[in-house]
């Protein structure tokens, strides 16, 4: 059996907690480090775990005692955070977006060219099953021609990162679609691919976007497809996507335990859940931060992460594209004319 | 210049007002939030926000900093509101707050009946949000005795874009869950965002006033049937609504289970492993708690009480007959009463600037745009 991967995870926030049990539960990983600038964050979140890695301020500390690192620090760290694991050798998973620009992305994916490094990104929900078994179904064509779909996400509040950075856009690289959209902006580039066409409208006044909505067009030879995802910092909707193909109204909810639901066109009230045989042996389940992490050993020991640096790249290709084409979301909920008569 | 504390800046109101207060002129609208997770709306606007911990003075006394007056939308549990208001008062008379606003609610006049003014008596049941309301209340009205110039402004129910309420009609609409009361015929006691906001401006800038309540509303009556009716068509929903009537609500409030205070549920919910669990972040409660399980280990009575509370199953509760209706705006249909805007007219000369209308149209025009309701993707966004 190889030895266990030794991987440290940089940054001691809220997000960190969710790798650091799912490294302790595999048995091919071993906690190594725990970095962050504030010690007590990191000693913190050890005990909390039950671990006892080193403790450590800075990166500098790790070498020679860690082969791979999860970087999941605020968006504007990434890319010097990422360049400076990279050039010490290590394995570089990055927490969603890559970073907070294209040309940081560019910068990342050179360095580890150049030092024949993996750099993962940390999009977790593509490890969810479902939404790997909806990948498997739109490949093989389950549902014959694709053509439009719809996605939303919305909650009234949510993430709060401890150093609360998410307020500040320069920070962040943007809002909600940088937040959380960038997800299903990863999905559905696995998909469908990179779109044709695109626009965004958000509610951005100079702060990052609460609301966002993209359009999307894909050409794909004769078959059009056509999309839209709706997010909301401010709104909850009930999340999921919805694809209207020749089969029917394709549902898959949000959550991790989801089922693939058909609603066929003809017989609107009925609908049938689509789900895989299984075969073999139970499976032992693990998280999907679980298996996040075990792609990411698997790809540093000579393979590809599910979600490659080029991918997460491709991702921040189309955030920054949509972010270029905005357009103000309209708010003038009140006939103008009833306040223009107010005494206010 | 007027500059105001916004302390509840992230919530529906306090955004709203902070928002508006933007455009206007002789106003410096500083919000104050809690956390960061629900402040997106603010965010947006790339405005700096202040964070203050209600139950922390020192913070408080932070955010107060260069502020003459104060708006309290804030919200939370118990010890936030009490202990947390308090905290607030104490800050803003060391920091010679000019005026206080605090927005108390309808919910202390539990029970009344007819039409009501702000004299009629607060009677609500032990326990509940008009309970603690009411204590909040009583809090400024003795600051107030003691020099601090505050008012308290009494809305029902809110409307308007991001209406939390609104919302949860829509919500018991979709899923088929709610029945009007004798045909609807109740009055729903409502006020605008907008107008609440447009009364909050007055009272900073009033002159003569005292602590006592006063009634904030859209001044208009309207039903529950008319209510419901204009909110049918987001959810799909047929025409005519289910109706109850008075009697059966009444038993279904009666037979839904009993939320009264209760010392065994509060030790039952202290003890359950999801509180404990949340508590164990607090040092001096992870050591007490060790401490107490080495002592119920050495006591072999005990130890079999302490593992049947992990592992107890809870009793089930009653089940009502016929369809299950959102049993909370049952219990609202059942409030048959109207508040006097009387005294918002002599103390604050408000007059409501949006009508019902207006305020409908308004929150019709924001639940389009950001659920995308009947736009060319609603008919896949339903299936969701």
């Amino acid at each position: 059996m190889a030895h266990p991967f030794r991987m440290a995870i940089v940054g001691c926030g809220r997000i960190s907690g969710a790798h650091a049990v799912a490294a302790i539960a595999s048995p091919s990983i071993e906690l190594a480090a725990l970095v962050d600038p504030v010690e007590q964050r990191a000693r913190s979140l050890a005990e909390r775990v039950g671990a006892s890695p080193l403790i450590a301020t800075s990166i500098r500390e790790l070498h020679g005692r860690v082969d791979g690192v999860v970087i999941a620090t605020p968006n504007h760290t990434h890319a010097d955070l990422a360049c400076e694991c990279l050039a010490a050798g290590f394995h570089t998973l990055i927490e969603k977006p890559l970073a907070a620009s294209v040309v940081d992305g560019e910068r990342i994916l050179r360095l580890a060219s150049d030092t024949q490094r993996v750099v993962a990104v940390g999009y977790v929900t593509r490890f969810r099953e479902n939404v790997q078994f909806m990948a498997d179904l739109l490949r093989h064509g389950y549902f014959g021609e694709v053509r439009r779909f719809a996605y939303q996400f919305g909650s009234r509040g949510g993430w709060a990162p401890l150093s609360a950075y998410n307020l500040d856009r320069r920070l962040t690289g943007g809002g909600v679609l940088v937040v959380t959209g960038t997800h299903f902006i990863d999905r559905m580039l696995d998909w469908f691919g990179y779109p044709d066409e695109l626009e965004l409208a958000d509610d951005s006044l100079g702060g990052p976007e609460a609301n966002a909505v993209a359009t999307f067009r894909f050409r794909r030879g004769g078959m059009p497809l056509s999309g839209v995802a709706r997010f909301s910092k401010s709104v909850a909707l009930d999340a999921g996507v919805v694809l209207d193909t020749a089969r029917g109204m394709v549902v898959l909810a949000d959550r991790p335990d989801a089922s693939v639901v058909v609603r066929p066109h003809e017989t609107p009230g009925l609908e049938t859940v689509v789900r895989p045989r299984l075969e073999g042996p139970p499976l032992v389940r693990t998280t999907e931060f679980g298996r996040q992490l075990e792609d990411f050993v698997r790809a540093c020991r000579g393979g590809v992460p599910v979600v490659s640096g080029e991918q997460g790249l491709l991702s921040l290709r189309l955030i920054e594209a949509l972010y270029a084409r905005r357009r103000p979301l309209s708010e003038d909920w009140y006939a103008v004319a009833a306040l223009q008569g107010s005494p206010a | 210049m007027t500059r105001v504390a916004v302390f509840g800046a992230s919530g529906f109101l306090g955004a709203t007002l902070v928002e508006r207060g933007r455009t206007w002129s002789n106003f410096d609208l500083r919000p104050v939030i809690h956390g960061s997770g629900s402040a997106a709306r603010l965010a947006r606007h790339g405005m700096p926000l202040r964070t203050a911990d209600l139950l922390a003075p020192d913070s408080i006394d932070r955010a107060l900093a260069g502020c003459t007056h104060v708006v309290n939308c804030s919200r939370g549990p118990a010890e936030v509101m009490t202990r947390g208001l308090r905290n607030l008062l104490e800050a803003s008379r060391r920091a010679g707050v000019q005026r206080v606003v605090h927005i108390s609610s309808v919910a202390v006049y539990e029970g009344a009946q007819g039409t009501i003014d702000e004299t009629a008596p607060a009677r609500p049941s032990a326990g509940t949000y008009g309970a603690m309301k009411l204590a909040q209340d009583t809090l400024v009205a003795r600051a107030a005795s003691r020099g601090l110039s505050s008012i308290v402004l009494c809305p029902p129910n809110i409307s308007g874009p991001h209406s939390a309420f609104l919302l949860e009609i829509v919500r018991a609409m979709r899923r088929r869950e709610l029945a009007l009361v004798d045909e609807g015929r109740t009055p729903c006691a409502l006020v605008d965002v907008e107008n609440l906001v447009h009364a909050i401006r007055l009272a900073l800038q009033a002159g003569d006033v005292d602590a006592r309540r006063i009634f904030i509303t859209d001044g208009e009556p309207v039903t529950w049937k008319t209510l419901a009716e204009t909110l049918a068509p987001f959810c799909d929903h047929p025409l005519p609504l289910p109706s109850i009537s008075r009697h059966e609500a009444e038993r279904r409030a009666a037979e839904a289970p009993a939320r009264r205070p209760s010392v065994l549920r509060a030790a039952r919910h202290l003890i359950s492993s999801e509180v404990r669990s949340a508590l164990r972040s607090d040092e001096w409660f992870a050591r007490t708690e060790k401490r107490l399980k080495i002592i119920v280990k050495a006591l072999p009575g005990l130890e079999p009480l302490a593992r049947r509370q992990t592992t107890s199953v809870a009793r089930p509760e009653k089940m009502p007959s016929g369809p299950l209706y959102a049993e909370r705006l049952l219990r609202q249909q059942l409030r048959d009463v109207q508040y006097s805007g009387l005294r918002a007219v002599t103390r604050l000369g408000y007059v409501p600037p949006v009508s019902i209308g207006a305020s409908m149209q308004a929150f019709q025009a924001w639940y389009e745009a950001s659920t995308g309701w009947n736009d060319e993707w609603w008919p896949l966004v339903r299936h969701l």
